[in-house]
């Protein structure tokens, strides 16, 4: 995200600072002198943020024109401006302001905002707009995934594929020892972010999927034990899925309608499942079965009407099903606007769901002994009574006629609570499988970049690409980013005192080495290109490498490059796909999660600032983006829960990853508490100016969390960190080195 | 067109009696229908929801709706929360039905400022207690709406969630269709699409606008959904004429799209008369779909709309 320094003199503080509302608000990011200086810091600091950020503001009036404090600032501003391109000077004219003539030279040529001449609203949107650059990467984003992009990576969604069978054809398998813990009869709940495959993996199980990639015809060709129902819970799905109706209606009555809801509409999934393998000719069964089951379900749904003779087939039991439910919305649309009313449906149990699976199974399908695997995907839209039915539903499923493969984002479980007072337990009642792939993990990465590279082959064959190794056509980056060996050598020398540098040195300090050359030299940015770059900064989540790679094909066509005619994606293109995607998903976490998003977004702004000054000032331990709060415990009191929310939201939208997901837990001793670690997701690194690679721990307390999401306190606490992290001191918390660095 | 423009609220012709029920709100506008009451115009009954969190600039507008509306029949004040207006509706139609019997009331209903799940359940409540065929729907449009590429109009969102009363009688099993009925909020319908992840994307946007001037506003502040959806995504819908909006929806969800294989969604982010239309639409084909919302965090109150443009009867 472009950062901009506002300079100007403090006699027009109160201008400024409606002005600084007015840009905040709309989500730009400010840096003011007032908010990074403390007593006792060096005026220095006030250039070194300014070396920091893209735009310098400068507020001139005639106070401001007087100040020398401000002239130098604006002069040395000027200077960089001509010497970086990427660096912009914005004379901002307060409302009378008699411009010295040099001064008026120096920025004739600029865009000038001014108060003087115009409306302050006016004035406010064109800074806005000046800001915003050529680039904005939302837009960068849109075009490169929009359908007239030609990028061959743009179905990054399992939501893209217009049937079941295109994107059975593009279906990647994990690796065998993952993907057979997903399909075996025990209940599963995957865990990941978003486009981590999730829905891909389920609907990997639907029988015409699973057809279509064996290529078979039938399920009469096959040994295949399962029979896959999709449900996908978006919001709407229930008619108790709001706050609203569980505060009418009551909880034991909204237990009870969800449990009847969902056991009919899984039912009549189930029945629309069978029906579209029956017309699509996968499924081939008799009259006389498909009426048996019918009526085996009838009599289970509609007790009271045995033998009903307007149900007879799939299409009618899918009708009579629709009515059921309308029973259940009806009463609770009644209820809602206070009118008494009786529920006409019948009160659904897990036995009942049980009987019609196995009716359908020994039955329909003629195969007793096969499972219907219910794929539940986006459990973490419902309410938490309705998680506690769904664990129910699943502790349940025992017997073998059903089984219930949950989809979730992580940290979005909520409860392992059932109806029966048994919680659902690992590995006792079901099988947790993380479909995020911690890539610090050596052997996990490898296994990511081999279905990465699956994926991509399939992606590239689909388009008719002349090269469909991703990694081939993808142009590595330079070794120490294009910068001599010996700088980088003398840098590390600067670290270490005089002595010569070893392999080891380089290994430790060399990433960081590089950071720091680069932000002397201003105006070079570091470079991410080549596969290895692309699937750390993709943080184990597909979806963000296929996002990468698209947007550095979006790059590499706009300058001509025939990509699909076996051409490589340059090294320039990929580092600015880095750099916007990171942009694009920096700025909309604000407007992307519900609730506490803008101060999710601050508090990565503000880490990232911490992390970027260790990474450029620490002599042992620079690259620290493993963020580890030691007194973990704390966040479970009442005051601490504002922090827990913003962390929990921040891992279900995977903007912080916890791969270990250990600590938390109130210590019986002192002694025994473990810290809980965050890492940061990695794509936010270029836009942060920090290392992809979170080798080493920065630990803070529960209270500097907190200190840091209260706007009164946050710059002060800000810079308190800022300072203790950069201090260099013995290492202490060296990690692995992260793999494939 | 089956709106029309009012100079003045003529009274109403049958002689049943009629309840007017309104919303206090910080946007000017909600005075604009009030305006054209003639001074000799009776209610049997006025309900003023005003909305339970507390607004500074909402406060002189309620003394003002309080003010006119005493001068026309009873009063009373319904407080209403925006999250769950539920409870509100069932005490207002606990005092309509206190009245008289239904089928001698009539209800005018300025729909200018409830928020649109407030109206939607508003209208979903007055349905089910057969009032539809005795509903006169008042909407008055803001002068301007002051809107830009720069400064939201509101910031963040709070939820995205069913509005209860409308959720999807067949199962979520099918290929998700989402429809936006699109609003000034970019950012807000961009988080929309990113939260349901829809397989396809509809987006019908209010042409012809209320003014020939701000046509190409909605695409322009959507432009980054309109560019990564394509411009095949787009349908046009009326923004104040709720039967031709209506009729637009029967285009979507019925010849475009086969209901029966979607599980589709519609999010009114439109215009309170498109709103209105939806809900003609839903009444008629309830098994069609679910509608959802996405709230925002906070309204930028600065930059929404300015003063009372015209007010208009809504055809239904």
């Amino acid at each position: 995200m472009a950062r901009a320094f506002v300079t100007y003199s403090q006699k027009d503080s109160e201008f400024v600072d409606k002005l600084v509302t007015d840009l905040e608000s709309a989500g730009q990011a400010l840096v003011l002198d007032k908010r990074v200086m403390l007593p006792g810091d060096s005026l220095m600091k006030i250039f070194e943020e300014i070396g920091t950020v893209e735009f310098l503001l400068a507020v001139l009036s005639p106070d401001a024109v007087k100040s020398n404090w401000v002239k130098k600032e604006l002069a040395g501003a000027v200077i960089r401006e001509i010497e970086e391109p990427g660096f912009k000077v914005i004379p901002i004219i307060k409302e009378g302001c008699q411009l010295p003539t040099a001064l008026r030279q120096a920025i004739r040529d600029k865009y000038q905002a001014r108060f003087d001449e115009k409306d302050h609203d006016v004035v406010t949107r064109e800074i806005l707009e000046a800001l915003s650059a050529a680039n904005d990467p939302r837009m960068l984003y849109s075009e490169s995934q929009g359908p007239r992009s030609g990028n061959p990576f743009r179905r990054v969604r399992a939501e893209y594929f217009e049937s079941i069978r295109t994107l059975a054809r593009s279906y990647s398998e994990p690796e065998a020892a993952r993907y057979e813990r997903i399909v075996e009869t025990k209940p599963v709940i995957l865990e990941g972010g978003r486009g981590s495959g999730k829905t891909m993996t389920l609907k990997s199980m639907l029988l015409q999927a699973l057809l279509s990639r064996f290529r078979r015809q039938t399920l009469d060709e096959t040994n295949i034990s399962y029979f896959g129902v999709y449900l996908r819970f978006v919001p709407g799905s229930f008619a108790t899925q709001s706050q609203a109706v569980e505060e009418i209606v009551g909880m034991d009555r909204c237990i009870a309608l969800f449990m009847s809801e969902t056991i009919l509409k899984l039912t009549h999934a189930l029945v629309e499942e069978l029906k579209s393998c029956a017309d699509a000719g996968v499924v081939q069964t008799s009259s006389s079965r498909e009426r048996q089951l019918v009526s085996e379900i009838t009599n289970i749904v509609r007790p009271s009407v045995q033998g009903d003779p307007q149900t007879t087939d799939l299409e009618t039991l899918s009708r009579m099903l629709s009515i059921e439910i309308r029973f259940i919305t009806d009463y609770v649309n009644r209820q809602l606007f206070g009118e008494s009313s009786e529920y006409k449906g019948v009160f659904l149990r897990v036995e009942d769901l049980k009987r019609i699976c196995h009716a359908t199974t020994s039955i329909y399908l003629a195969r007793p002994e096969a499972t219907v695997y219910f794929l539940l995907d986006e459990f973490e839209s419902l309410l938490v009574f309705q998680k506690v039915v769904t664990n129910s539903i699943l502790k349940a499923s025992e017997s073998g006629h059903y089984s219930v493969k949950i989809a979730t984002k992580k940290a979005a479980l909520a409860t392992s609570s059932t109806l029966e007072a048994q919680e659902i337990e690992e590995p006792h009642d079901y099988t947790s499988v993380d479909v995020d792939y911690n890539i610090s993990d050596s052997q996990e990465r490898q296994n990511y970049k081999d279905l990465l590279i699956t994926i991509c082959e399939n992606s590239l064959s689909n388009e008719a690409f002349s090269e469909t190794r991703i990694d081939q056509l993808l142009e590595p980056r330079l070794d120490w980013d294009g910068l001599n060996r010996e700088e980088v050598d003398d840098e590390i020398t600067s670290v270490l005192g005089d002595r010569p540098v070893t392999a080891e040195d380089r290994h430790r300090l060399g990433h960081a080495a590089v950071f720091r050359l680069l932000h002397r030299q201003r105006g070079k940015r570091k470079q991410f290109a080549g596969f290895d770059d692309l699937v750390t900064l993709s943080s184990g989540i597909i979806r963000l490498f296929l996002e990468l790679a698209g947007l550095s094909y979006h790059f590499a066509v706009q300058e001509n490059i025939d990509v699909k005619g076996g051409q490589p994606i340059g090294r320039s293109h990929q580092t600015s796909a880095a750099y916007a995607l990171s942009d694009y998903y920096l700025t909309t976490i604000r407007s992307n999660v519900a609730t506490v998003g803008p101060q999710i977004q601050q508090l990565v702004v503000d880490l990232g600032d911490i992390f970027r000054a260790k990474l450029l000032k620490h002599t042992s331990e620079p690259e620290g983006s493993r963020l580890a709060i030691h007194d973990p415990h704390l966040l479970e009191e009442s005051a601490s829960k504002e922090a827990e929310m913003v962390l929990t939201q921040a891992v279900i939208h995977s903007i912080f990853q916890n791969p270990e997901q250990r600590g938390g837990m109130r210590p019986k001793h002192l002694t025994d508490i473990q810290p809980q670690e965050y890492i940061l997701n990695r794509v936010y690194s270029p836009s942060l100016g920090i290392s992809p690679r979170p080798r080493w721990r920065t630990r803070i307390s529960t209270k500097d969390l907190l200190e840091l999401m209260d706007p009164t306190l946050r710059q002060k606490t800000k810079s308190r960190l800022t300072r203790l992290v950069s201090r260099s001191s013995a290492m202490q918390s060296e990690l692995p080195l992260e793999a494939g660095s | 067109m089956t709106v029309r423009q009012l100079s003045s609220l003529g009274p109403v012709v049958e002689e049943r009696a009629e309840v007017f029920i309104g919303c206090a709100s910080f946007e000017e506008r909600c005075l604009g229908g009030l305006s054209l009451l003639p001074p000799a115009y009776r209610f049997a009954h006025s309900y003023l929801c005003i909305y339970d969190d507390f607004n500074e600039a909402r406060q002189p507008n309620v003394r003002a709706m309080t003010e006119v509306l005493q001068g026309h029949g009873p009063l009373s004040t319904v407080e209403a929360s925006e999250e769950n207006p539920s409870r509100s509706i069932a005490e207002l139609l606990s005092g309509i039905r206190a009245l008289a019997a239904l089928s001698e009331i009539r209800v005018t209903l300025d729909a200018s400022t409830f928020t649109k799940r407030h109206l939607l359940l508003l209208l979903h409540a007055l349905d089910d207690a057969g009032l539809w065929r005795s509903l006169r729907i008042l909407y008055t449009e803001p002068k301007e709406y002051v809107v830009d590429m720069y400064l939201p109009m509101s910031m963040g969102i709070k939820e995205v969630a069913p509005i209860p009363g409308f959720t999807n009688v067949k199962p979520p099993d099918k290929p998700v269709l989402l429809v936006i009925m699109l609003g000034y909020e970019g950012d807000r319908s961009m988080a929309l699409f990113q939260t349901i992840e829809p397989n396809e994307t509809v987006l019908l946007v209010p042409k012809p606008a209320y003014r020939p001037e701000w046509e190409g506003r909605t695409e322009e502040l959507n432009g980054q959904l309109v560019s990564l959806l394509g411009e095949d995504a787009i349908e046009y819908a009326d923004s104040r004429d709720p039967l031709q909006v209506k009729t637009a929806l029967d285009k979507v969800l019925g010849n475009r799209y086969s209901t029966k294989d979607w599980t589709c969604l519609v999010s009114p982010l439109g215009t309170k008369p498109q709103t209105v239309g939806l809900y003609a639409f839903w009444r008629e084909k309830p098994d069609s779909c679910a509608l959802i919302y996405a709230q925002p965090l906070r309204h930028n109150e600065r930059y929404y709309s300015k003063g009372s443009g015209p007010t208009w009867e809504l055809g239904i």
